[in-house]
Order: structure tokens, then C-alpha cells, then sequence
């Protein structure tokens, strides 16, 4: 397989290394699977492309903060110049709408600024660091206090971890430096490292006891909270206790997942360094694939998880339970589906970029191509007994560049576009669904993972191909946002460059 | 006010004797009738120490620190012969960002018209040794200083500073910034020194304004917290400060250098080495030493 290479992580380091160069991750790609595959299993790293010109992008500050804030009984600072921590407490609005009902815990984000201003940067930021600690303290008296590292901390090159080390004796709550400065890599996704080093360096404590029935799952944003509440459900039936891993879990939960069963994946670019470092530093055992989505791999991803809680016979019956409600409705469901012989243009994270063209294929439909947010060596092979399963289709790899997909999407006509809630809204003459929603999101349809997410997701697939004339409309009567000079380039990649 | 202000950067690697050859042009220009600042940009604020009988004056970053704001009666103090002294200060050694102080302190100045108010005709920037990030290079980026001189000895770490420097007027000479006056020898009394200094400036297409030797007169009038120009104004070495700003007052164009590249200065330093050691074999120490 891939000449890919695992370094251990050293979890001594003030923080993870960029992906750029533990990995060799990629955000910028456009070919077949075929040609990719090829070139992988021939030995050939992935190809690192500069774009000369980007649309947009991500911040590894943001990356780290709209994830980290929901820790319960934290509070975070943001240190750098007020500017960093802008739109933290949007959070609060959309959190605040999951009921009580489903399961949200009370609980308030508390986030902070050091405020850095001129003055700080010239002599540095340790007063400002100091002062905004102990103000968490007194106002907040969290049990945990993140500090999220700024391009401006990060320029002058402030001692965090000196800081850190110096207050940490006086002050009950953890200190946790993450250090996700802006700048320092092209792959937003190192901030996931970033945080994950500083969690199981400074939060989690070495296990006391083992706890059979605890299960780690990694919940990045785009668990929602009614795959929370499913998988919530199908753990319980089973005599497991879930602990979704760091998002809304509570600091003295995080403290102990050195003592699950096993740590399970949803998102492999989200759970790879957590799962690793919980691993090599408590020997928490772990697998990397499959995400619970679609039938099959959620069978998969639950019998991986009896194997280390010994829950063997529960989920053999689980499986059963839940299939016979399942398969007839999934069945039923292939009958109306309108869409075979459609294509499908899908635009997502990894997980899910290799599992939906698999459903898509089983529904019959066309994948027209394929674009993840970034490549990581560790997804090819999945992506190669994808590409075994159904054949060859465009790969692409785009950090947020809507005006690539544009140009893909003109040139290719899927019938359905489905993308990410996040990476930007395309003209298209076809139908257009989210794929996933995020986070907060608590309706019925928002649950994708494990038995009845497949079901979920086949009716919106279903339903926006049954419906595709609000994008027509606006595809008629919209302009187009780029010139014609954009979609006559062979290349997508025109403004990439090795 | 109708006359003009002339601002000159000095620059030069720590220790080179920059701050004592600044001073030392500060007072000689004074002398000669000339209102004149000279504004320390390094954050061991040492720079005017000779001008103020070896004291050192609170600092605008210091001051800032405190206070928010600066009004610039705080942070200017008058020197000898009325010279007036900036310091810019900076952060403890090891924290901050001593880059970002030098552009805090200067667009303060800027930005307050200071140097119009005080009716200046020469405004003076000694500056840390080596560009090494923005800040330091704030005093040659547009609209501040017009000429920059750089202190060289013959030492090679001397020159390759000097060569630093070229390379950051070189990158803002198209956009307005300071061009090169030329380079202040000193430290030049064996004539090697001076052919290692002439050949420098005939190869990066500069030139040298003054040679200046080294001199005890120098350290004696330290020693009592003055400059040559004050503690022994008759003296020879005084003379020498004194023909040096004449000729800076006089200076009127300046030039874009063509500082080397990395490899040609190696090349360059190599010969020179070689040179040396034929030239001196039977005293290879005391030669290795010099350079």
C-alpha cells in the first residue's frame, strides 16, 4: 500500500508537529482515484501544490477554538489581540437551542481574551497570559483552563509553557496550551493535533483502573447532536457507556479516557492523532476504520468495538435488532429512489468522502467526483477498496476553494451536488443537499451514523433529486459569479503549482 | 521652519563601535551649529549614554509601558551642546519583540510631527547591528531616514553585517527608502585593514567616508561619560569626528549597493583570509586575531 510512514508521537513536545511534514498531507490535488492509487502504491509520496491564488482558507486558531470551547467546566483563553477570539460566543446562541430534552448538559462557555495591544507585543504577552489565568479563576472557577496560542503570541515567541509551568502549582484547574498559531501550517487540520497533543499531555490522567463499558468515540463538528442521541441509544442497548471525545465532553470525563474500553473513530482527519497519542501514552487500543456510516460499516465499527469490551454476543443481537428494522425500510426506500442512473458530485471530510460514492453506487447513482477538504496518506486505502467497489472517479482536494468546484461542477452536471455545510455555495443546474449538518444540530434527519442515519440520509438524497428546481431557477436566472475565462481552463488546478 | 531635516541611520554590528562613532558625529554636527536629535533604536539603550556624561535617560517603550501615552517632552532629553536624546528601549532580553518596539517608538515620533516641532536639522538613528527582522529596518523604510551610513571594521562579522544591511537598503530602494551614504571605517590602523575595508566597497559599489583609527583618546573620553568631540576636543581623534560630519553634512547622494550574495562573500572572505595569512605567515595568531 502506500509508502506512508508512521512517526510516534513524541508527547514530550510543547505541541504536535504540522501535518505537512508528520504526514505529508496534501491540500491541493485534482485526478483520477486510478491515477492516485497508481502513483501511491508505486511508492510516490502525495504531490504538495501551492495555490498562487486561494479564495478562502482556515485559521488553525479557529480550527482549535470552535471545537475546544465546548469542554464543560473549562474556560478558554484566547492570547493574542482582541481580534482572535471574534464570534467564540456565536457558539453560545446555537448551542443554547439543543433542548434540555436531548440530553444537553447545562452549561455556559466561558472564553476570554488576553487582549494583547501594542505594548504586549514589544515586551511580550506573559503579563496579559498571567492576568487573563487568574481572571478565569476568579470569575469562572473552571476546571480546566485552554489557552489557544495566537499568530501574535506565537511571532514573539512567549513562553507559554514556562507560564504554564510557573502558575500551574498555585491554580487547581488544568492548564492547557494548545499551540495552533495561524501561520504555522497550510494544513488547518494540524490544529486537530495540536489540540489532541495538548489534551492527553496536560488534561488526561494515567489510568487508575481499567473501564470495560467505556467507549471513546471521536466527535469532532460534524457528529451532530441526533447522531449523539442514536448512538446514545444503540450503546445503551448494548450495556456501553459512550464518551464522545473532546466536544461537550466535561473536563473530569476527559480526565479518565485512559481508562475506555477502546477508542472508536467517526472522522479519521479529526480522531487520528487523539487515538494515537491515547494510545502511546496509555495504551487505550484504538482502530482507525470504518466511520459508522452506511450498513455495513457500521456492522463493522461495532463488532471492532465488542472485541475490546467483550460485548461479543450484545452487539451480534443489536445488529440483528436493528437490521430487521432497517433493511425493510432501506428496501422499500430502494423501490421509490428516483435517482439511479443520476450522478453525484460529493464534497466532504474524509470519512464520509469514501463513504457516500459506496452508498451512492449501492443506490445506484454515478460518482461523478469526489472532494475532501485535504488528502492524508492513512485515507488511500480506503479509498482503494472504494475505488475496487465502484470504479474510477475524479478525486479533488480543496481546503475551501468554491470557484474549483464551480468549474467541476459546470463541467461535470451531476444531478446531485452534496457538500459539506462548510465549504461554500456553487451555481449548479442540479440538486443540491448537505451531506452532513454539524454539531448542534438536533433534528431527526441531521443523524447519518449507524442503522437509521443510512435511511436518514438516503431520504435527502431522495429528496432533493425529487426536487431540483430551486437550483435550476438560480442557475437561469442568477449570473454567474466567474467569468467564462475560468471554466474554459482544461486545468482546475491552474492556480496550483508544485 | 523653513530649512530642512536631514535624517541619517547609522547601523553596524554591536560592538563595532556605532553608538560611540554616532555620538561622536552628533556632537561634531552640534559644534559646528547644528540642531541636532540622536535617536537610539537598540534596547540595551546605551546609545546617548556619551552625550548625557554617561547617564541613561528613561526610554519612550519604558515610558510607554507605564503610561499609554507619551508625550515626547518625557522621553527627550537634552545632551551636550543642547543635542537632544532619544533612547527607544525595548523588551527585557528574551521576551517581546525588540522589531516591533523600534517601529512603536519611531511612528510615534513620526506620527507626533516631533521632529518639525524641535526645529531639527539633522535627526540621528543609531541602530542595532544586524537587520535581522522589519523592525530594525524601520528606520530605512520610506519616509524616515534619507541616508545611511554603516560603522565596519575590517573584522569579517563586521562586514558581513555591512553586507546585511546592503541587502535590506537594495530590497527598499525601489519604494522610497534610505539609500546607502557610504561605510565608516574604523578601527583602521594596520594598512591591511584598510585594503580588506577599500576592496569591500570597490566590489559592492559604495564608497568610505572616513577612515577612522583606533584611538585611546576615545576610551579615556568615555571613561569621564563624554565624547571625544566634548572631553578632548583638540585632540587629532576629535579632528577625525569632526572632518566625518563635515563630510555627512555636506553629503547630498546617495547610492543603491550591490550588497554579495552568500557564496560570492564566502569566496570573498576566503581570498582575503589567504591573502592574510601569506602576507603574515610568521604571525598567524595575532593576524587571525585583527581579522
Amino acid at each position: 500500500m502506500s509508502n506512508f510512514e508512521y512517526k510516534k508521537i513524541n508527547i514530550d513536545d510543547d505541541t504536535s508537529p504540522k501535518r505537512e511534514d508528520s504526514m505529508g498531507s496534501i491540500k491541493a490535488y485534482s485526478g483520477k482515484v486510478s491515477e492516485l492509487l497508481e502513483k501511491v502504491n508505486t511508492g510516490n509520496p502525495l504531490e504538495w501544490h501551492n495555490r498562487s491564488f486561494e479564495q478562502a482558507s482556515q485559521c488553525l486558531l479557529t480550527q482549535t477554538v470552535n471545537r475546544i470551547l465546548t469542554i464543560r467546566d473549562s474556560a478558554l483563553i484566547i492570547h493574542g489581540p482582541v481580534g482572535c477570539a471574534q464570534g467564540s460566543y456565536g457558539y453560545r446562541e446555537i448551542y443554547r437551542n439543543v433542548p434540555i430534552q436531548l440530553q444537553r448538559p447545562n452549561f455556559q462557555l466561558n472564553i476570554l481574551s488576553s487582549n494583547l495591544t501594542e505594548q504586549d507585543i514589544v515586551f511580550g504577552g506573559e503579563k496579559k497570559l498571567r492576568q487573563a489565568i487568574e481572571t478565569s479563576v476568579q470569575r469562572y472557577n473552571p476546571k480546566s483552563i485552554i489557552i489557544a496560542t495566537s499568530c501574535a503570541s506565537g511571532v514573539m515567541g512567549d513562553d507559554i509553557e514556562g507560564i504554564v509551568e510557573s502558575m500551574q502549582p498555585d491554580i487547581e484547574a488544568r492548564l492547557i496550551p494548545i499551540h495552533c498559531e495561524g501561520f504555522r501550517s497550510q494544513i488547518s487540520q494540524s490544529a486537530f493535533d495540536a489540540t489532541a497533543h495538548a489534551i492527553v499531555k496536560y488534561l488526561v490522567k494515567a489510568p487508575e483502573k481499567k473501564q470495560k463499558d467505556l467507549v471513546n468515540i471521536i466527535a469532532p463538528f460534524s457528529v451532530t447532536w441526533a447522531d449523539r442521541v442514536e448512538l446514545t441509544r444503540l450503546f445503551t442497548k448494548i450495556g456501553l457507556r459512550p464518551r464522545f471525545i473532546p466536544d461537550f465532553a466535561s473536563t473530569d470525563e476527559l480526565v479518565e479516557i485512559s481508562e475506555a474500553a477502546v477508542t472508536a473513530p467517526t472522522c479519521p482527519s479529526y480522531g487520528f492523532y487523539l487515538q494515537n497519542a491515547l494510545y502511546e501514552k496509555f495504551g487505550v487500543p484504538f482502530f482507525r476504520e470504518p466511520a459508522p456510516l452506511g450498513i455495513e460499516y457500521t456492522e463493522i465499527w461495532f463488532r471492532n468495538i465488542a472485541k475490546y469490551t467483550g460485548k461479543e454476543k450484545e452487539v451480534e443481537e443489536l445488529i440483528k435488532e436493528e437490521k430487521a428494522q432497517v433493511l425493510p425500510r432501506l428496501e422499500e426506500f430502494k423501490k421509490t429512489f428516483k435517482g439511479k442512473d443520476s450522478s453525484i458530485f460529493v464534497s466532504a471530510g474524509q470519512a464520509r468522502a469514501v463513504f457516500i460514492p459506496k452508498f451512492a453506487a449501492e443506490l445506484g447513482m454515478n460518482v461523478a467526483a469526489v472532494n475532501t477538504l485535504e488528502l492524508d496518506p492513512f485515507i488511500m486505502e480506503e479509498l482503494q477498496s472504494v475505488y475496487e467497489q465502484i470504479g474510477d472517479f475524479e478525486v479533488h482536494a480543496s481546503d475551501v476553494q468554491p470557484f474549483e468546484q464551480s468549474h467541476m461542477l459546470n463541467r461535470m452536471k451531476p444531478d446531485l451536488y452534496t457538500g459539506c455545510p462548510f465549504m461554500g455555495l456553487y451555481k449548479r443546474d442540479g440538486s443540491h443537499v448537505r451531506n452532513h449538518s454539524y454539531r448542534s444540530d438536533f433534528s431527526i434527519q441531521s443523524n447519518q451514523f449507524a442503522f437509521k442515519g443510512l435511511l436518514n440520509y438516503g431520504f435527502i438524497i431522495q429528496r432533493a433529486l425529487n426536487n431540483p428546481s430551486l437550483n435550476k431557477t438560480l442557475h437561469e436566472k442568477r449570473p454567474t459569479p466567474y467569468k467564462d475565462w475560468w471554466y474554459e481552463q482544461d486545468d482546475i488546478l491552474a492556480y496550483a503549482r508544485q | 521652519m523653513s530649512k530642512k531635516l536631514t535624517q541619517i541611520a547609522i547601523y553596524g554590528k554591536g560592538g563595532i563601535g556605532k553608538s560611540t562613532t554616532t555620538s561622536n558625529i552628533s556632537a561634531a554636527l552640534s559644534v559646528a551649529g547644528y540642531k541636532v536629535m540622536q535617536f537610539g533604536c537598540d534596547p540595551k539603550s546605551d546609545s546617548t549614554n556619551t552625550l548625557r556624561g554617561g547617564t541613561y535617560i528613561p526610554t519612550v517603550l519604558d515610558t510607554l509601558r507605564e503610561k499609554n501615552v507619551v508625550k515626547p517632552e518625557e522621553v527627550i532629553f537634552e545632551g551636550f551642546n543642547g543635542i537632544y536624546c532619544v533612547e527607544a528601549g525595548g523588551p527585557s532580553p528574551g521576551v517581546g519583540c525588540a522589531g516591533r518596539g523600534i517601529i512603536t517608538a519611531v511612528q510615534l515620533f513620526k506620527q507626533k510631527k516631533v521632529f518639525e516641532e524641535y526645529d531639527l536639522d539633522y535627526v540621528i538613528y543609531d541602530v542595532l547591528g544586524d537587520v535581522v527582522c522589519g523592525g530594525f529596518a524601520v528606520p530605512i523604510r520610506e519616509g524616515i531616514a534619507e541616508h545611511v551610513f554603516t560603522v565596519s571594521s575590517a573584522d569579517f562579522m563586521a562586514i558581513f553585517a555591512a553586507n546585511n544591511l546592503f541587502k535590506g537598503i537594495h530590497k527598499y530602494s525601489n519604494n522610497g527608502g534610505a539609500l546607502l551614504g557610504g561605510v565608516i571605517a574604523n578601527s583602521i590602523n594596520e594598512p591591511y585593514a584598510k585594503d580588506i575595508i577599500d576592496d569591500f566597497v570597490d566590489v559592492t559599489k559604495t564608497q568610505v567616508v572616513e577612515y577612522v583609527p583606533r584611538s585611546v583618546t576615545v576610551t579615556q573620553s568615555e571613561l569621564q561619560g563624554k565624547t571625544t568631540v566634548e572631553a578632548a576636543p583638540d585632540s587629532k581623534q576629535a579632528q577625525v569626528y569632526k572632518q566625518l560630519a563635515e563630510k555627512i553634512a555636506n553629503h547630498t547622494e546617495s547610492k543603491v549597493p550591490e550588497p554579495l550574495g552568500i557564496e560570492e562573500l564566502r569566496n570573498w572572505a576566503a581570498r582575503w583570509g589567504e591573502t592574510l595569512l601569506s602576507l603574515q605567515s610568521g604571525e598567524v595568531r595575532s593576524a587571525a586575531e585583527k581579522i
